[in-house]
């Protein structure tokens, strides 16, 4: 009523826009809305192609930013997919009731004992599990529509996952505000000086040697150092996260920590100490690399996630 | 533009959760991890989150090692079992065709002292037919986890392992039903065969005295035994070639390749198909879910280890590689 044809024009401009921008290969969303229409909780085709673009075009198909996706990459992107507890998700997050049941049946259980587990607390686990559950089924509003956190699961990993992952945030964020006003206990001491310092030139030329030998160290290496030197995690938490075993964990640890030393070595050389001086300033006191890694790894990141995401 | 929050500087839960799960392609993975190596907070997140799925599952990551070394030394039981099942197996085949021969030839002259001192292999033979039996058994009594194998893997765990021999699928396919019975009847046969022999080996002790006795175990026996050795075998070994197929036949993967090795655990199925791709379903094969390649080289089996209480995956290299989910699989 009333719809004028310029505003009839920019609206078919901006379906076209948003096609052009999704650019799911249509035959691919039709095979996926077969494997999931048969648990779709009510979910329309419509709904569904439009929640499955949605995340899609917002993970820009799992590549790098600015990079073009094609229908193989499309494809392995979906296939990555959880598409049911997708589905599950949404519904829940757009009120269906029975959808809801079935993440309740399926959910509330293991949730709690994933929050008794991250607190290390039953009474503790509970209250943050029970925070969650409003949380997720909506009782905040905004402009008088529920909110559901699940509205930004988009099935990237497991649904039980996911959850698990909000709980830690949740526990890891709430410890971190009260932390400051608790015993200094748990926090990570400074690095401590060393009792019997290098020459001050060599020290320098130390510093220097370690910061551009850690700079040239790989993203998973320098998790690695940070998880195992810094956190202090055993080489079985940090092979869990990274989904490989603890003896590679170990075998990698000891790899980056042996190029460490080289590459320290050579950029001393370069700096003009000769060989044996170079090996010496490591040998002299071979804490300076272990503190000065700390310091390294301790610096602040600036630059946000996302900005480097290109989200 | 938009107003930023404190934890807008971190990678979102569904992200560290892809990360963590193994779910992120690796320009994304590359990223996350450059955060993480920067950020205190996110690693506690990512390690706690870790440990609470560990205490969901505990036998996911903690025994790898335990497993490793079980499945490697699992080969040298198992194949001692192998070559005492073939040398049995020859030796028994041997014994029955001088038995038939001597039953119908030399019966009435001087079968007392051939069947009186039983032959090596037939005291071998005993116990491989045990273990057939035993392991039957505990199909019965088990039905899961279920490993569906290729016609040739399949045949050559049945012979090389006990651990790693296939009980029939069950519920999900009628072929291999009829394998299960035909097996049984295998093991009936065998069976009888067994008694059969062992009472005439019985009769030709206790009757060295009564020659006219003797005869009629010799006579008795050796029939039994070419019933039980003949028949049984043929279509036991047919329906155990077919299960498989019949499996391929209802369990259509993605890719639309033929299956080349599955393996099961209650709803649990994870699939390698001819091209070496590896998938996975969580409604019995209904639906499959292409698992993104976290292996060496071409993935070429994979079966469920019980006492790990997860897949096991070998790669053409014999390396392998374990899952407690079929998603997410860690090398061991």
């Amino acid at each position: 009523m009333g719809v004028t044809p310029l505003e009839s024009a920019r609206e078919n401009l901006a379906d076209v826009a948003a096609e052009v921008a999704c650019a799911v290969d249509s035959g691919l969303l039709g095979e996926l809305w077969r494997t999931s229409e048969t648990r779709a909780w009510g979910l329309e085709r419509s709904e569904f192609e439009e929640i499955v673009c949605a995340v899609g075009r917002r993970a820009n198909f799992g590549l790098a930013a600015g990079e073009r996706a094609g229908k193989s990459a499309q494809r392995e992107f979906y296939l990555g997919l959880r598409l049911d507890d997708l589905v599950l998700a949404q519904s829940c997050a757009r009120g269906n009731e029975q959808a809801w049941q079935q993440f309740v049946t399926a959910h509330r259980e293991p949730m709690r004992r994933a929050a008794i587990a991250i607190t290390g607390s039953a009474s503790r686990g509970a209250d943050l599990a029970d925070l969650l559950w409003a949380e997720l089924y909506g009782l905040n509003e905004r402009d008088g529509e529920r909110v559901s956190p699940l509205k930004s699961y988009r099935g990237r990993g497991s649904l039980m996952g996911w959850l698990r992952t909000i709980l830690a945030q949740r526990h890891v964020d709430q410890w971190r505000r009260t932390g400051r006003e608790e015993a200094l206990d748990g926090m990570d001491p400074p690095a401590a000086e060393t009792d019997t310092p290098a020459p001050p030139e060599d020290t320098d030329a130390l510093g220097r040697a370690v910061a551009d030998a850690i700079a040239k160290c790989a993203a998973e290496e320098r998790y690695l150092l940070a998880s195992y030197y810094l956190d202090g995690q055993t080489l079985a938490e940090v092979a869990r996260v990274l989904g490989v075993h603890e003896a590679t964990v170990s075998r990698r640890l000891q790899r980056v920590v042996k190029g460490i030393r080289k590459q320290v070595v050579r950029n001393l050389e370069r700096q003009g100490l000769s060989p044996r001086r170079a090996r010496e300033a490591l040998e002299t006191d071979p804490r300076d690399l272990d503190v000065n890694l700390k310091k390294l790894l301790q610096q602040t990141q600036v630059e946000s996630f996302q900005d480097r995401a290109g989200g | 533009m938009n107003q930023r929050t404190q934890f807008d500087a971190h990678p979102e839960a569904e992200v560290l959760n892809g990360f963590a799960e193994q779910a992120l392609g690796a320009a994304e993975r590359e990223l996350v991890l450059g955060h993480l190596a920067v950020c205190a907070r996110c690693r506690e997140v990512v390690a706690l989150a870790a440990e609470a799925a560990a205490a969901e599952m505990p036998v996911a990551v903690a025994p790898a090692r335990k497993a490793w070394f079980g499945w490697r030394m699992a080969w040298a039981p198992a194949m001692a079992l192998a070559a005492v099942a073939v040398l049995a197996v020859f030796v028994y085949v041997r014994h029955r065709d001088a038995a038939l021969q001597m039953a119908q030839i030399e019966a009435p002259v001087k079968p007392s002292a051939e069947l009186g001192v039983p032959a090596p292999g037939l005291v071998a033979v005993a116990p491989v037919e045990q273990a057939q039996v035993t392991r039957l058994a505990e199909v019965k009594k088990a039905p899961e986890p279920v490993v569906y194998q290729s016609a040739s893997a399949g045949m050559m765990s049945e012979v090389n392992s006990v651990e790693a021999a296939a009980p029939p699928p069950a519920p999900m396919v009628e072929t291999a039903d009829k394998a299960a019975s035909y097996q049984m009847a295998e093991v009936r046969a065998f069976d009888q065969a067994s008694a059969a022999r062992d009472a005439a080996q019985a009769e030709a002790q206790s009757a060295r005295a009564t020659q006219s006795r003797m005869k009629m175990a010799a006579a008795s026996a050796a029939p039994m035994e070419m019933a039980g050795a003949s028949t049984a075998p043929a279509p036991a070994m047919r329906a155990m070639a077919a299960a498989p197929a019949a499996v391929r036949q209802i369990a259509t993967l993605p890719s639309g390749q033929t299956i080349v090795s599955s393996a099961s655990s209650g709803a649990l199925t994870v699939a390698i198909d001819a091209g070496g791709e590896v998938f996975v379903s969580r409604d019995r094969g209904q639906h499959w879910d292409a698992v993104k390649q976290q292996w060496t080289s071409r993935a070429v089996h994979v079966e469920w280890k019980a006492a790990a209480a997860a897949f096991e995956l070998a790669n053409d290299q014999k390396r392998i590689w374990a899952s407690t989910d079929g998603a997410i699989w860690t090398q061991q």
